[in-house]
């Protein structure tokens, strides 16, 4: 930040300034005030909640809401499965982006362009269009209502292929022409001298693909109806009953969702911050 | 010199062309390094030498022709396979590992070569002491200077005891000083170590100070191989004598009359026309090294030149001083200290018979060949 | 003078042969590294684009066995009243949402621009957040919006005695979802465009406060203008994750009220499991993907043409 505001060297007035301290405040309010007041409503129990005017402390702090979620609901297979489950997607898809990134940045084949165009064009391609083939193919894979089925399909996507093979094309041709004819195999070559070198963009993808598993919603609603088997987002909608609704559990179970991701999102805020340079600069 | 007949040479190129795309970055080039031989590839920028390496080495594959290691076909072996080591021009050290993981590096690979833990060991210390690093050993390469960094380079490429060496300008990056050193070093290394090294440089002085032998190149053709002395004093074309010795050879067009050459304007050079094969009436060049130009008046068996300064150029020890022969002809020649020459000076100065050179008019090299001696 | 030429060491036939095995062997190599993102490619990517194709001319297929049914499907895409409110719900959508987005974005990232201390922790505040489950903050802001005891229902309550009925009322359904989700994209869009304005040239800042430009002439003549390639990427971008807008109606409002927020993702998931009809489903689905290739590809183009 400071390096970018020297580069502009002009001074903001005073006014504008403080206008722009106006703006951040307002828009930090905004962004947290939300998160705040559910905090205060998980507290509560749901009958107190139609109290008018709503009290921001909850007085007396009611613990069952938390305790219900884990008690009469399978909160803790949501998410143990969404925590599994985005994890191993995470591990896999580094090995097989990475796999496929190096080939197509260090290697030389026939077919290389039309396979590049191809998995260039399906980047885009959105879940919510192929939902139909996706869930009538994993239907007849008998993977329906399985772990497996939220766990394949994802690995799909060559998003992350082309980010890793951005990683790796920078890296000087000679070190791996060396490495050759060091006598290694190219296995060997991505493994020793390839990984270690790019770790740091590994790490940007793993944490934007551990994200996006963590809070897919469409295709576990689909794929999987069994509620032991089922990920966090669409474990806490099932929640809403057609008539009653819990509020106080319902407001309960999103904070509790989405403890883990801020927490992973705390850890690795860098990696986070250069997804989204990354895929502006992608192109 | 040459590799015997009978024996096998080492690394051997057989009629081997090269393209990329409409360019032609070796035509047709066929040439050997025997065993223990420390061959220059010398030449200007793209004139193929590192092509030449790289097919060697197995990183790119040749159009036409055959590249043989050890009397073997190896255009379809791969660089892995090929156990020929590399030295990079920018060294290609892997960043991430210490010196020694980097010099241990050939040991542990699928295709390297596997010894037992300690004489692994042993081997890695050894090449580290070779090349003046064992207390670096636990350095990573970023914690290196730029010479250091190169004999870690070295020490690895060393370590598998190979076939042979490639080295692309290693050099180069170097400054100056570094590089006078570092060449001493790579003689001495190479004299120890004992194997086929095949150099590519475009810096004669290089190539004249460390080769064996060395092969000359230009746009893809070879323009002459031999020892750095018959490459000097018998150059094969026009090429080879103004690209070898620094400063570079005086050329003056002209034509032969009599026994005597006559330059466009009128000056006038007696000939040893024995030593040259020539006709009268015919086109030639005519060349002289200004190192060979001496001050002073002709003697017996010397062409004297006269003329007038034109340029002074004061380069430390030496000095440069154009001579205007006429108009539009000037000879560079040495100057010494002492005598100091100025501009408009008129000056006598000669040049032994056997110092000339003559070329025809395609520029190959109208000396009468040597009965081998 | 040249070496002399050599007599060749291996017949012509048997470099031909040996070459081709190299080369298979080179393949080989590279394929093996290809094979597990080709594999599941081709399976879940490419195929179902394909089977997609196939499933728009065939009629039911979950609940009664599936018929051929030629170009019906297609046809029924344009005329059926509810296809065409989908889409004009998705379009009426991206109209609220992106321009309003991007626009606030611009303000915040202004205003991060000359932050000195402070700015990791901004940063995080900010993009908090876009980091969560779009469900789950659609979840959270009903907590807002609830007319019982949304905090934003009951203070315009308070302060206006209007009773707004965000998610009920046909006319701000959509509207209230699309506020949603631009405050759910206002951090990722702000790190973005800021990250666009740290990049400007400086000089040329420099040169029209010379030439004596106020900062709001530099800020259109200047900013805006630098601006537009990470605005062209963002607004194609924008579209496209945009047109897929699924999750919040699915959990807040299902499609109504009146279909007034039903969307081409929650049509095409309706049709699955709902109307039981793949066939239909599909055809709006590949609609979709020609529509968001066709938008990737003008991307692309786009970029192309700006980048030096």
């Amino acid at each position: 930040m400071r390096a970018a505001r020297q580069r502009l060297a002009l001074e903001p007035s005073p006014a504008a300034r403080m206008l722009a301290t106006l703006v951040l405040a307002i828009t930090v309010v905004i962004s947290l005030a939300p998160f705040f007041y559910v905090v205060s409503t998980s507290l509560k129990e749901t009958k107190s909640l139609f109290s008018y005017p709503p009290r921001w402390i909850p007085d007396p702090v009611y613990l069952g809401n938390y305790l219900a979620l884990f008690e009469k609901h399978p909160f803790g297979w949501w998410l143990g499965n969404t925590l599994a489950i985005s994890a191993i997607v995470t591990g896999l898809k580094l090995v097989i982006d990475g796999m496929a990134a190096y080939a197509l940045a260090k290697l030389d084949f026939s077919g290389k362009h039309a396979i590049v165009t191809a998995l260039l064009i399906s980047v885009a391609v959105p879940l919510a269009a192929l939902l139909i083939p996706l869930f009538l193919i994993t239907r007849s894979m008998g993977l329906i209502d399985t772990r497996l089925a939220l766990i394949l399909p994802p690995l799909a996507n060559p998003l992350g292929v082309f980010m890793i093979r951005a990683f790796i094309a920078a890296l000087p041709d000679e070190l791996i022409h060396s490495a050759r004819m060091d006598g290694a195999g190219e296995f060997e070559i991505l493994r020793r001298v390839v990984v270690p070198l790019i770790r740091p963009g590994l790490v940007v993808h793993a944490t934007f693909i551990f994200a996006t598993q963590y809070t897919t919603f469409l295709w576990p609603l689909v794929a999987v109806h069994d509620l032991k088997k089922q990920v966090i987002t669409v474990g806490i909608s099932s929640l809403r009953a057609i008539f009653t609704v819990d509020w106080g559990l319902i407001s309960a179970a999103s904070l509790v969702a989405a403890a883990p991701l801020t927490i992973i999102f705390i850890l690795f805020q860098q990696a986070f911050f250069q997804q989204s340079l990354a895929g502006a600069l992608k192109e | 010199m040459d590799a015997r007949p009978d024996k096998t040479p080492c690394l051997k190129l057989a009629n081997v062309s090269k393209s990329y795309g409409d360019a032609t970055a070796l035509n047709r080039v066929s040439m050997t390094a025997g065993e223990g031989e420390f061959v220059c590839l010398l030449g200007p920028s793209g004139c193929g030498k590192s092509t030449i390496l790289r097919l060697v080495a197995g990183i790119e594959s040749c159009d036409e022709g055959e590249i043989l290691i050890e009397g073997r076909v190896a255009n379809y072996v791969r660089p892995s396979e090929r156990n020929v080591a590399m030295v990079f021009q920018s060294y290609a050290l892997y960043p991430h590992m210490t010196v020694r993981d980097n010099i241990a590096f050939p040991l542990t690979t699928r295709h390297g070569r596997h010894f037992d833990r300690a004489t692994a060991a042993n081997r890695v210390a050894e090449v580290a002491q070779l090349v003046d690093l064992s207390d670096k050993l636990d350095r990573l390469p970023s914690q290196l200077s730029g010479g250091q960094r190169q004999r870690v380079a070295l020490a690895r490429s060393i370590v598998r005891h190979p076939v042979a060496f490639l080295m692309d300008e290693p050099l180069s990056n170097l400054d100056a000083l570094l590089r006078h050193e570092m060449r001493q070093s790579l003689i001495d290394l190479h004299r120890r170590v004992g194997r086929t090294t095949i150099y590519v440089t475009h810096d004669q002085l290089e190539a004249m100070t460390m080769a064996n032998r060395i092969v000359v190149m230009d746009h893809g053709r070879i323009q002459q191989v031999g020892t750095p002395r018959e490459v000097f004093e018998r150059p094969a074309n026009r090429f080879v004598a103004g690209f070898v010795g620094l400063p570079s050879m005086n050329m003056l067009s002209g034509h032969i009359k009599g026994a005597k050459f006559v330059s466009l304007h009128g000056a006038i050079f007696e000939l040893p026309v024995f030593a040259f094969l020539v006709q009268d009436g015919m086109n030639v060049v005519l060349g002289l090294r200004p190192t060979d130009i001496f001050f002073g008046p002709a003697r017996p068996g010397t062409v004297s030149l006269s003329g007038s300064v034109s340029r002074v150029e004061y380069g430390g020890g030496d000095v440069f001083v154009d001579l205007a022969l006429s108009e539009a002809e000037r000879l560079r020649l040495r100057a010494s200290p002492e005598k100091p020459v100025g501009v408009g000076d008129r000056i006598e100065a000669y040049i032994p018979l056997a110092a000339l050179h003559l070329f025809d008019a395609e520029g190959a090299s109208l000396r009468r060949p040597e009965v081998a001696a | 003078m040249e070496a002399a030429t050599s007599p060749s060491h291996m017949t012509e036939e048997e470099h031909r042969r040996q070459r081709f095995w190299a080369a298979a062997r080179h393949n080989l190599t590279a394929y093996i590294f290809l094979a597990p993102i080709l594999i599941f490619f081709v399976v879940f990517m490419a195929l179902p684009v394909v089977w997609l194709f196939y499933l728009s001319f065939q009629h039911d297929g979950i609940l009664a066995p599936a018929q051929f049914a030629g170009l019906d499907n297609w046809r029924r895409t344009f005329s059926d009243g509810l296809v065409v409110k989908c889409i004009g719900n998705t379009l009426y959508y991206c109209v609220l949402a992106i321009p309003t987005v991007f626009v606030l974005g611009m303000i915040v990232a202004l205003s991060l621009q000359g932050v000195r201390r402070g700015a990791a922790l901004l940063r995080i505040l900010i993009y908090f957040p876009t980091l969560q489950a779009s469900l789950i903050v659609a979840l959270i802001w009903t907590f807002m919006i609830h007319p019982d005891f949304g905090l934003l229902a009951l203070s315009i309550r308070a302060l206006t005695g209007v009773k707004v009925n965000f998610l009920g009322d046909p006319h701000f359904a959509m509207p209230t979802i699309a506020m949603i989700e631009v405050w759910k994209g206002l951090g990722f869009w702000s790190i973005l465009f800021l990250s666009g304005l740290l990049a400007l040239p400086s000089d040329l800042y420099h040169a029209a406060e010379l030439d004596g430009a106020g900062s709001i002439r530099r800020f259109f003549s200047l900013t805006l203008p630098l601006m537009k390639p990470t605005f062209y990427f963002g607004v194609i971008f924008a579209t496209i994750v945009n047109l897929q807008l699924f999750d919040s109606v699915f959990v807040l409002t299902d499609g109504g009220p009146v279909n007034s927020t039903a969307t081409i993702a929650w049509y095409i998931y309706r049709s699955l499991f709902t109307f039981s009809d793949p066939g239909f489903g599909a055809t709006l689905s590949f609609l979709l993907v020609i529509v968001v290739l066709a938008l990737t590809a003008l991307q692309t183009w786009l970029m192309r043409e700006r980048t030096p």
